[in-house]
């Protein structure tokens, strides 16, 4: 950091409030157990829940649950309930922390702060191939309809448009089967409502993410990345869009007062894959040991909402839900993380591979190597499960994260 | 202090053997290798002490000291630790100042890692958690076989007749051994399929750091000492295998290296 003075504070105060809409998220949720005042839904992340939102249903993501059960360390628990039911070890593990707090919940069992129990579910397999396949298990022990939303790959050459249009046409449909099961008309002021507020969320959630640009970062990703949670959760909510102006206020004093999250930042680092939430201390400790900073991450993409629209709402999601970064193609992802590296200035890649999560593993090596071809950037593959601590080594990835610091000094002599 | 302050150490404690390299101006004065075991402080103690006597020289005659491997930061007296990607690097870049590509066969890893002309780690991949394609597979292979394990390659080139070992896994593979000895198959047949199979998980390794066409492969760890595993090694990726002649300190001759640097 050269010359100028920094002072580093890592907390944000932003905490603070994000803290308070997760838990009137959840406790709210919560009292639905008892008043069945609007129907729940359980969807999956990148799904037109906007129709949901505008149909008043609760939404709850069990993606989202799964990351909070291995941050808390419960989700190997879980796994093991799905194992002792038969389901093989090395399914997706958020798919088996999701279907193993259920069948806990349905047997009576003691489950670590359990979703409230679903009405409905809706699956997208814009994300994950095995996600469908995952929904239907729910679907048939909690025994509730629910709807698929099929997402093409976009590969090179495909007509977005047609892609688009197919979303739209099964969004359409997906109204016309809520209509008949809330038995309610769908009310499209309200769709263009909460259309309105997600666009407001999105635009915000979307400059949050691009302070990360600024040399050297006033949050790391280990600070920001919670902040996905209410762009996905809550983004029809007003309240969502002015969590994200206050922080991005706070984001930018930050840089105007020099201050940063973390002392001595040697080096901006990019991760690639989904955080490993049941390590995320023994990784930031080790990074912050080693100088490295992380600074961001195409996860990121999962949350960014970028394209809803309060004039044409139905395109506007079909839009979000039809063109996932996730169901691009190989080649797309890595030119996009090649742009990355440029636009946020990394220096060094860190590429995740997760063991219970193959369909957000199999394009890694590709990325790297093409980046690293690139840029000359260098790049290290780590090893580990997102919410399966079993599967997680400490030490072994602490040795490849000095190494890729070690090759970033010799890279500089 | 003798050396003229030259003289620095290495020791890499890897997971099944503890190596430690003494290098003064004129190259490598000593060295020594002993199992890890449990007590990783005792054994650096022995390796470090037995190659100071061999060498006739004292504690105080080092001017630094490089720990690398698993057991690297549970040495005291090391001054400063190095992965042993780097230092595994920097000890073939010595012997073998060409080199842009190497495989370190280790008792519990394996790794691929390719350098620049200078000796700069550019690239690097390892084995996955697995022990399959490791020291420990052909140690545990060869106990099933009954075969000394320093004879296991000699017995894998008799092999007359080809057959596969479909598990890669060390576990399943171990019983699968049993069940071909129970069907009467030649351990000759056996222990060249073993071979075979680790030399798949090698080979993808390779790959995966993506290599200059020509470059030829640089063999260290234990297990480059045999001779099956280098013919195969030639043999599957068209290069041409070089072994140093101890293969086994290697890592720890880096670490040395790196400590002249640090001091």
């Amino acid at each position: 950091m050269g010359e100028i003075e920094w002072k580093v504070s890592p907390r944000l105060d932003s905490q603070k409030r994000l803290g308070k809409l997760i838990n009137q998220h959840y406790n709210g949720a919560r009292e639905l157990e008892e008043t069945r005042a609007q129907p729940v839904a359980w969807v999956s992340t990148m799904s037109p829940s906007e129709i949901l939102w505008a149909m008043d249903f609760c939404v709850q993501y069990p993606e989202a649950y799964a990351a909070t059960c291995g941050a808390r360390h419960v989700a190997h628990a879980h796994c093991e309930i799905t194992e002792m039911h038969g389901y093989e070890r090395h399914l997706c593990t958020y798919c088996r922390n999701s279907l193993g707090s259920t069948l806990g919940v349905l047997e009576g069992q003691d489950i670590f702060e359990p979703l409230a129990r679903p009405d409905f579910l809706l699956v997208t397999n814009n994300t994950c191939i095995l996600i469908t396949k995952w929904f239907e298990h729910l679907s048939y022990y909690w025994k509730i309809p629910m709807v698929s939303i099929d997402c093409p790959v976009l590969l090179s050459g495909v007509d977005e448009r047609e892609i688009i249009d197919h979303v739209k046409d099964q969004c359409l449909d997906l109204i016309k089967l809520l209509e008949g099961f809330t038995g309610k008309k769908f009310d499209y002021d309200r769709f263009k409502e909460v259309a309105g507020n997600a666009k407001r969320s999105g635009d915000n959630y979307r400059e949050m993410i691009n302070t990360s640009k600024n040399v050297p970062v006033p949050a790391t990703f280990f600070d920001i990345m919670g902040h996905n949670f209410p762009n996905l959760v809550l983004r029809h909510k007003p309240e969502t869009a002015e969590h994200y102006e206050l922080m991005n206020a706070e984001l930018k004093q930050r840089i105007a007062d020099r201050i940063v999250s973390m002392p001595d930042i040697k080096y901006r680092l990019y991760w690639d894959g989904i955080p490993y939430w049941v390590a995320i201390r023994e990784l930031s400790e080790k990074l912050q040991s080693l100088g490295m900073c992380l600074v961001i991450s195409s996860y990121f993409e999962l949350f960014a909402f970028d394209r809803n629209d309060p004039f044409d709402p139905l395109e506007g999601v079909a839009a979000n839900t039809a063109l996932s970064y996730f169901s691009r193609s190989v080649d797309y992802k890595a030119k996009f993380t090649e742009q990355m590296f440029k636009d946020f200035k990394l220096d060094a890649g860190i590429f995740a591979y997760t063991i219970g999560c193959k369909s957000g593993s199999i394009g890694m090596h590709y990325i790297s190597d093409y980046v690293n071809k690139k840029l000359g950037a260098p790049m290290t593959i780590i090893e580990g499960d997102l919410v399966d601590e079993t599967f997680y080594n400490v030490e072994r990835n602490n040795m490849k994260l000095q190494a890729l610091a070690e090759m970033l000094e010799a890279k500089n002599k | 202090m003798r050396g003229d302050g030259m003289i620095t150490a290495g020791i890499d404690v890897g997971s099944t053997t503890t190596k430690a390299v003494l290098l003064g101006k004129d190259g490598i004065y000593s060295y020594s290798v002993q199992a890890t075991g449990i007590d990783i402080p005792e054994a650096t103690e022995q390796v470090l002490g037995e190659s100071l006597a061999q060498a006739n020289l004292s504690f105080e005659d080092i001017a630094g000291i490089v720990s690398t491997g698993y057991g690297r930061i549970s040495i005291p007296f090391s001054s400063q630790t190095i992965t042993e990607i780097t230092c595994n690097a920097a000890g073939v870049h010595h012997l073998f100042p060409n080199a842009t590509l190497v495989v370190d066969i280790g008792g519990q890893d394996s790794k691929a890692i390719k350098m620049d002309k200078k000796g700069r780690v550019r690239q690097f991949a390892m084995n996955d958690k697995c022990a399959a394609g490791t020291g420990k597979f052909l140690e545990v292979a060869a106990q099933t076989l009954r075969v000394d394990v320093e004879e296991l390659g000699k017995t894998s080139l008799e092999s007359k007749n080809k057959i596969t070992i479909s598990n890669t896994c060390t576990v399943f593979a171990q019983s699968e051994i049993v069940s071909l000895i129970a069907r009467k198959t030649e351990k000759e047949d056996i222990a060249a399929a073993l071979h075979e199979s680790i030399g798949s998980r090698i080979y993808g390794l390779i790959n995966s750091v993506y290599p200059e066409p020509k470059a030829e492969i640089v063999l260290t760890g234990g297990v480059a000492r045999n001779i099956a595993i280098v013919k195969l090694l030639e043999r599957m990726t068209g290069r041409m295998v070089m072994v140093p002649e101890n293969p086994q300190i290697v890592t720890a001759l880096g670490a040395a290296i790196l400590a002249r640097k640090v001091n």
